[in-house]
């Protein structure tokens, strides 16, 4: 009656509130019953359910939400040091593998150090390393052993979220 | 025409100084011309004599006060050194006006003026070959241009890099597609076709030898020519656009992260998955749902002890039957005492007598008083029921 992986899929988006992506038997199983997981979090909880062709997960209707607050900081300031050493962006976030080591020197010597030390989990190494623990839970990065990571197709929403935010201010002028 | 050199030593000149011959063609390149300031800049190490052989040698020419490369010998450094600056389109269609022009005069070129026709032939050549190049080094040097603008080397402002890369598809990527665009029959590319048919067909069938050589070779260059344009238009189509597209995308989303640095606690974020506390399948949902089935139980229960409360009584009896009284009433007026008879009547007739019916049966008489007459002869009477004792007035009535 239910699609094969649905404890799964409940189970992934609902209670570890952590995103699918392409790949995983489960990712494919949801896009292949989008109309009836898309029905089935409307009516059962009120959550709408964001399904992109690498990536899928379920929407909160908190606005303030301080975990994307952080990730849109780390986010934000990888790509900026990314860019000046002049890293092909997207690229690397899509598909190079990341040592924490190298990560941390980054974000160390960034200009946005002053926000990173506003920001509780990302305030020095040990409070990143936390942080680092709960991306990998929210599958926002997959762990290759205990030096390095690799982003996985979650990253494209925030980046997405960044784009907006450029267009946006793109409109603004033109208005 | 050089008259203080023979070539050889021009070029060996060139090959000697080649250092400064490329900073003053790229200085050019930059600006359109060499300022005397920047030629002096560049040429601060270099003796006398060879500044004098720059002029002598036609290798630069003088424009009021500033220096420019003499064009051939631009040309030849923009061949060695591979830097140019694009074409913008336009330069490239005027080979549209001179290859239909040359067209049209090839196919109207009388019977009997061959030697007319060969230099035509030739020129068209020489013609189409230059555009080819000219495709082939724009086609190159906006790659060029693309790939330095990706890798950002000089350090540009993202809102600048975007505005570059849209003015480079606007201006140049774009129009050179439609430029090289086979399938549009306007195009350069479709012009050429034509041109390359008609030379197909009078390399064989031309009464003139040495015109079939001429049309013989013109059709194996825009045979080439046609996989050239071909080379270069996949390159604008499949590395080109899709390259200033990633750029415009990556530029968006860094100064997207940049606006949200600048004031990251304030600015509104995505909204994001939260974890969900709430257990929905486990061990001991098996026991929750027997628990919570329970509660249907009991209350079904309940639910019961109240029917056979209902079912104890029969509802019809229980009806009050107005119709009843008001005959028997009428039957037996005059009654002396009515609320006596109100009495007795209830007890006769109801299984469960109780004030409230004893107070209906009365009421017969007031609700339709315009037909009865009532006597009160001002004496009180106590009527007694189950719970209750009412002291009535004794009333006599009877019908009017």
């Amino acid at each position: 009656m239910y699609p094969e992986y649905h404890r799964e899929i409940t189970e992934s988006l609902l209670m570890d509130a952590r995103f699918l992506v392409e790949g995983e038997p489960e990712f494919t199983c949801l896009r292949e019953h989008l109309d009836f997981y898309q029905q089935f979090f409307e009516a059962s909880f009120g959550l709408s359910l964001l399904c992109q062709s690498d990536y899928a997960f379920l929407q909160s209707a908190r606005d303030n939400d301080t975990l994307s607050r952080d990730i849109c900081i780390f986010l934000g300031v990888l790509c900026y040091e990314m860019d000046r050493e002049g890293k092909n962006i997207m690229e690397e976030l899509s598909f190079s593998t990341f040592a924490y080591e190298d990560v941390e020197r980054l974000l160390e010597l960034s200009s946005f150090r002053e926000v990173l030390e506003a920001t509780k989990s990302l305030r020095d190494s040990s409070s990143r390393r936390n942080f680092y623990h709960l991306l990998a839970r929210r599958r926002l990065i997959d762990k290759i052993d205990d030096e390095a990571f690799r982003f996985t197709p979650g990253h494209k929403y925030f980046l997405e979220f960044a784009r907006g935010v450029a267009q946006g201010i793109g409109r603004e002028e033109e208005e | 025409m050089i008259l203080k050199a023979d070539p050889d030593k021009v070029l060996r000149f060139i090959s000697e100084n080649f250092e400064l011959v490329r900073a003053l063609y790229l200085a050019q390149l930059a600006g359109n011309v060499i300022s005397r300031e920047q030629f002096n800049a560049l040429t601060k190490h270099t003796g006398d004599i060879s500044i004098n052989r720059l002029f002598e040698y036609k290798l630069l020419t003088e424009q009021y006060d500033d220096i420019r490369l003499n064009e051939p010998v631009r040309a030849f450094l923009a061949f060695l050194i591979s830097e140019f600056r694009p074409l913008l389109p336009s330069e490239l269609e005027k080979y549209r006006t001179s290859f239909s022009q040359l067209f049209n005069a090839i196919r109207e070129c009388p019977e009997g003026e061959q030697p007319i026709l060969l230099e035509e032939l030739e020129t068209l050549y020489d013609e189409v070959q230059r555009f080819l190049e000219n495709v082939e080094n724009n086609t190159g040097q906006l790659l060029r241009e693309t790939q330095q603008l990706k890798a950002n080397k000089d350090k540009m402002e993202y809102g600048e890099r975007i505005r570059r890369a849209r003015h480079l598809i606007e201006y140049y990527i774009a129009p050179l597609n439609s430029i090289l665009n086979l399938q549009h029959s306007e195009s350069i590319a479709s012009l050429l076709g034509e041109l390359s048919a008609y030379a197909n067909r009078e390399r064989l069938g031309h009464s003139y030898q040495q015109a079939r050589d001429r049309f013989g070779q013109l059709h194996e260059l825009l045979r080439g020519g046609n996989d050239r344009i071909l080379r270069q238009s996949r390159i604008l189509s499949r590395e080109l656009l899709p390259l200033i597209e990633r750029l415009q995308t990556e530029s968006e989303i860094l100064s997207g992260w940049i606006f949200f640095l600048e004031r990251p606690f304030r600015h509104e974020v995505p909204s994001f998955t939260t974890r969900s506390y709430r257990n929905f399948f486990g061990s001991s949902t098996g026991a929750n749902l027997a628990l919570f089935m329970e509660q249907f139980e009991q209350r079904a229960e309940v639910v019961l002890l109240q029917e056979e409360d209902i079912t104890a009584v029969d509802r019809h009896e229980v009806l009050f039957d107005r119709q009843h009284y008001v005959v028997s009433l009428q039957e037996q007026l005059p009654v002396d005492d009515f609320f006596g008879w109100c009495r007795e009547h209830l007890y006769q007739n109801e299984q469960l007598p109780s004030t409230e019916r004893f107070l209906k049966i009365c009421s017969i008489v007031f609700e339709d008083s315009e037909q009865y007459n009532a006597e009160f002869t001002g004496r009180r009477i106590a009527i007694e029921l189950e719970d209750f004792i009412f002291q009535v007035p004794e009333v006599r009535v009877s019908l009017k």
